[in-house]
């Protein structure tokens, strides 16, 4: 075992990097090497040579250019909530943390856009453009820590999927440092822009392997003034499952269709004492929004579809009071789940909306040939599912079989045209996984992209890229 | 801290609970500040879990202990081919295993932790972070030993309850030669004083004058409910005996005109939570355990309950102490009977007694706001009780401020270790203070009052602090014979005078979230 007294980095470079960001920006001891060593991922750790936290633009394009000289590879973070390992330094060298550029440039309530930096913390955005009647729709999990510039370059999803799609959906543009450390701008302020390819879209979702982004460009929504949720329980999955594609069906879109099933359930009464009815199966969580005449119009319909649906009990919010507590079980879901074991690992396989009943049944099949306690829930509206496999890191026989029963997960999504990652990305978790779904040319292809952009292989090395069989 | 091993082992499976998901740093007041891992719950988490029992990383290819033994499934595909990415054309690093730290290298985010509960009420695993981080300052005090000011004050004054009393005695008489009194200095300094010399840090701090005659000698003289009544123990703590007395006094007559003895042993000593906190357990064990006597012989004498007054005395007699005694069923046992008797004296008056104030105005027509201290919002889960003892009042008004539950920076003695991180996590709460132009901030945690007083002062708001219980007892006394509040048109907002901000104390005076660069993160002398 060798253990490392001293950062990998020469004297010269570590004060290079503290006369750009400043002494106390620049952290190269083994307190912050470890505490930058690791994400939301569990299972995953490996240190930076250092961490340096910029301020600016200019400081990021410093950074860059002073690695790219020294052949450092950069990994970039932002809260560091990653699901996938997308910010465990993999390959050593350097953490740029942007926790500090955290300003919101601007927000146009004409134009419908805000220009912020990364580090800006999501939910801190979202009160802040809904205090001026506007509305950022992606949400996701950890959105009260996590970092815009984080959603975009992983292009985090959420609740509301279904309806409003996710972070893509909201970024216009993007100012970044390439690897060289030049600085480009993609897209604009406007909606309309054929201009050139899609680097935008193309940026986002790139898990940090092509650029690191220093601003961004977002689109925003009026926000919809009016809501109502709606709960039903059902004594089977299949036929909670069945409702989901009879709701959209009948024409309601709501921005909330979330599902959970029996070990969920059972997690959150057992930690919660909701007074849940006995002998669940799967519960839904529906909620409608935007103006008033139209959530009462699809209102009606929830109850119409939810009457013939088979659920054997369901129950509608019309108050904010009675929405908190429709809502606690959702809410309960992750604490109730994670305080069964130790270690809770996070998978989001997701597949087309009608497979979702298949999905549930290859998942109870999973978790009991490999005797695994899985609780699933998830976004059910756009088949966005979180199986949530309970463990102990310390037990290594438990960690084979649940090695294995994700393996065998990602081919059961695949198999049933779904996809590996919906929202948490690639980065090391699924990696080696990455070809099954891709196959060797787009691996390829893409690898030719990742070298236009990042010739030397810098950004987030060992990442999103995939192995060749 | 059982005779042998380490006061962490008890702890060590609540470690592995940490998902490091990272809620915490959505109310960590010190993350806030520095945006930094090393200074949120989880990042300390980390750091003690390295230090004393580090997870394997089976996930990671590279790591050389990933020892693979496939598993064979009943029908599984084949794992793929892990190793590192072809593409990747940089130098891979040799990865250590685990870094050198060297276990001194943690004091900084290990004593840097405010100990506000924010991240145990966020965290969705249930993570004692508290137990555990004071449990790794025990170990740490074990080993390195503790500065000498914190021994002479935790182990020496704070432990002997005859120096406390002499010491403040002492002082009563004595604070006029080395403290300025403020009441002729400062418009708003009646009652506080500042250290005349320049002591390192703390010579612009504002303190509560010591009491001339402390809280056990003034009670003595009170007198009591006329005919049948019920009978409460008190415990006052250190800071309500010797500086803050009016606060025991305020809450003894409140409750004899409701036909409630209180009855307040003078063999209380501290509650322990200085000691338990800045990693003294032995002393914090003694204390304990001689408070938990005294608990029990008055509950056996049939007295209903042990009120408290000051949030962190309350929360550490509830439940704070039964980390203490990890691996001692018994003594648990007995804590969690006497703490199931311990009730903060507003949730009293409220819940039990149903309080209605006396017939008199209260603080002319004040603008009044609720500070929430973190040990008894969190700790012990009073929330309302304080809020509704307010609107109850007459001629008050009360206005709720942003973020109330939010730690002040006071936290003890943490103002003397971290004073820039104090100052700006407390400048948050006076921006909050000044939005409400509120010209009393009434909370019930002599430690918060004592923050807070300093903050009011050093940034000129022109505010008051008093503790509610202060308030509620004005109701019962004609103007003339109540607490004066000084009475102003509208509060200024904070650092509204160059020299007073924040600003010029710390580096860089950081509104909104400061960043490390703004944050010269030095530790004082201790």
């Amino acid at each position: 075992m060798a253990v490392q007294r001293e950062p990998n980095l020469s004297p010269g470079l570590r004060q290079q990097l503290a006369r750009i960001v400043g002494a106390e920006n620049c952290l190269t001891g083994p307190v912050a090497r470890e505490s930058y060593a690791y994400d939301s991922t569990p299972g995953y750790r490996a240190f930076p040579a250092a961490v340096v936290l910029p301020a600016s633009t200019e400081e990021v394009a410093k950074v860059v250019r002073l690695c790219a000289e020294a052949g450092l590879g950069i990994t970039p973070r932002g809260a560091g909530t990653n699901l996938s390992g997308g910010t465990v330094p993999v390959k050593g060298g350097v953490v740029v943390c942007f926790t500090r550029m955290q300003k919101i440039v601007s927000v146009d309530a004409a134009n419908q856009t805000a220009v912020v930096e990364p580090g800006v913390i999501t939910a801190r955005f979202h009160q802040v453009v809904e205090a001026q009647g506007l509305f950022f729709p992606p949400d996701p999990g950890s959105q009260s820590v996590s970092t815009l510039g984080g959603n975009v370059a992983e292009n985090a999803g959420g609740l509301r999927g279904l309806k409003y799609g996710v972070t893509r959906d909201y970024v216009l543009g993007l100012e970044a440092v390439l690897a060289d450390g030049s600085i480009i701008q993609t897209g604009s302020e406007t909606l309309k822009n054929v201009t050139g390819y899609n680097l935008t879209q193309l940026l986002c979702g790139s898990e940090g392997t092509l650029a690191l982004f220093t601003k961004l460009i977002l689109r925003l929504v009026p926000r919809p003034p009016a809501r109502r949720s709606f709960l039903a329980y059902f004594a089977d999955i299949q036929r909670a499952a069945a409702t989901v594609p009879a709701l959209v069906e009948a024409g309601v879109l709501p921005a909330t269709l979330e599902i959970m099933d029996r070990i969920t359930l059972q997690a959150v009464e057992d930690f919660a004492h909701l007074g849940l009815p006995g002998g669940l199966a799967a519960m839904l969580l529906i909620e409608v929004d935007g103006q008033p005449a139209q959530v009462e119009a699809e209102a009606a319909t929830v109850e119409v579809v939810l009457s013939r649906s088979g659920a054997s009990e369901w129950q509608a919010a019309r108050d904010e009071s009675t929405r908190n507590r429709i809502w606690s079980a959702r809410r309960a879901a992750l604490a109730a789940l994670s305080r069964r074991r130790p270690a809770t690992i996070l998978e989001d396989v997701t597949v087309p909306r009608r497979q979702i009943p298949a999905m549930f049944a290859t998942i109870q099949s999973i978790a009991s040939r490999y005797q695994l306690e899985i609780g699933t829930f998830g976004h059910a509206g756009d088949g966005n599912l979180h199986p949530t496999i309970l463990c102990d890191l310390r037990d290594r026989k438990e960690i084979n079989r649940v090695e294995a029963a994700v393996a065998e997960l990602f081919d059961a999504a695949l198999s049933l045209g779904g996809v590996l990652s919906g929202e948490h990305g690639i980065g090391l978790a699924k990696n080696r996984f990455l070809h099954r779904q891709l196959g060797q040319t787009v691996i390829i292809l893409q690898r030719d992209i990742k070298r236009t952009f990042d010739p030397q292989g810098l950004l987030n090395p060992g990442k999103a890229l995939g192995v060749i069989p | 801290m059982s005779t042998n091993g380490r006061a962490i082992d008890p702890f060590l499976a609540d470690l592995d609970k940490c998902l490091r998901c990272g809620f915490c740093m959505a109310v960590c007041p010190t993350y806030a500040e520095t945006a930094r891992e090393d200074y949120v719950a989880r990042g300390r988490l980390n750091l003690i879990q390295q230090q004393v029992k580090p997870l394997p990383v089976p996930f990671l290819a590279e790591d050389p202990e990933h020892v693979k033994e496939p598993y064979k499934p009943p029908a599984a595909g084949e794992p793929g081919n892990g190793g590192s990415n072809g593409a990747d054309d940089v130098a891979e690093q040799a990865q250590p295993r685990n870094l050198a730290i060297n276990a001194r290298d943690i004091r900084e985010p290990l004593f840097s932790c405010l100990g506000c509960l924010a991240c145990e009420t966020a965290c969705p695993s249930g993570v004692p972070v508290t137990a555990i981080v004071s449990a790794a300052r025990a170990d740490f005090v074990g080993r390195y030993g503790m500065s000498a000011v914190k021994r002479m004050a935790i182990q020496g004054v704070l432990a002997h309850p005859a120096f406390l009393a002499w010491g403040a005695r002492l002082a009563s008489f004595g604070q006029g030669l080395f403290f300025q009194n403020l009441s002729r200095q400062l418009p708003d300094g009646a009652g506080h004083q500042r250290p005349r010399c320049r002591l390192p840090l703390v010579s612009r701090r504002v303190f509560p004058r010591a009491a001339r005659v402390p809280l056990a000698t003034r009670l003595r003289h009170l007198p009591g409910p006329e005919g049948p009544h019920r009978r409460v123990a008190f415990f006052p703590g250190c800071l309500l005996s010797v500086a803050y007395t009016d606060v025991g006094v305020a809450l003894h007559n409140l409750l004899a005109k409701r036909g409630v003895a209180m009855i307040t042993p003078a063999e209380w000593v501290c509650c322990g939570l200085p000691a338990q906190v800045h990693g003294a357990w032995a002393t914090a064990r003694q204390q304990v355990l001689h408070n938990l006597k005294i608990m029990e012989a008055l509950l056996d004498a049939g007295v209903e309950r042990v009120l408290t007054a000051c949030a962190s005395c309350g929360s550490q007699l509830a439940h704070h102490a039964a980390a203490l005694f990890a691996g001692e069923p018994a003594v648990q046992g007995r804590l969690q009977r006497a703490a199931e008797h311990v009730q903060d004296a507003t949730a009293y008056l409220v819940d039990v007694l149903d309080f209605q104030p006396g017939p008199f105005v209260v603080a002319g027509s004040m603008i009044v706001t609720y500070h929430d201290p973190c040990h008894l919002v969190r700790g012990l889960g009073v929330r309302e009780q304080p809020r509704e003892l307010l609107r109850r009042l007459p001629g008050i008004h009360p206005v709720e401020m942003k973020e109330a539950d939010r730690c002040c920076g006071g936290a003890g003695i943490y103002f003397l270790e971290h004073p820039d991180l104090s100052a700006t996590i407390r400048h948050h709460k006076l921006q909050a203070i000044a939005q409400t132009r509120a010209q009393l901030v009434a909370t019930a945690c002599p430690a918060c009052m004592m923050q807070l007083e300093d903050g009011l002062v050093e940034e000129q708001m022109g505010a008051e602090t008093v503790h509610i219980l202060q308030l509620l007892d004005d109701s019962e006394h004609p103007p003339a014979e109540q607490r004066r509040y000084r009475s102003r048109t509208a509060a200024c907002s904070p650092g509204t005078t160059q020299s007073s901000s924040p600003g010029e104390r710390v580096a860089a005076a950081g509104t909104g979230n400061a960043s490390p660069a703004n944050l010269p993160f030095r530790l004082c002398g201790f």
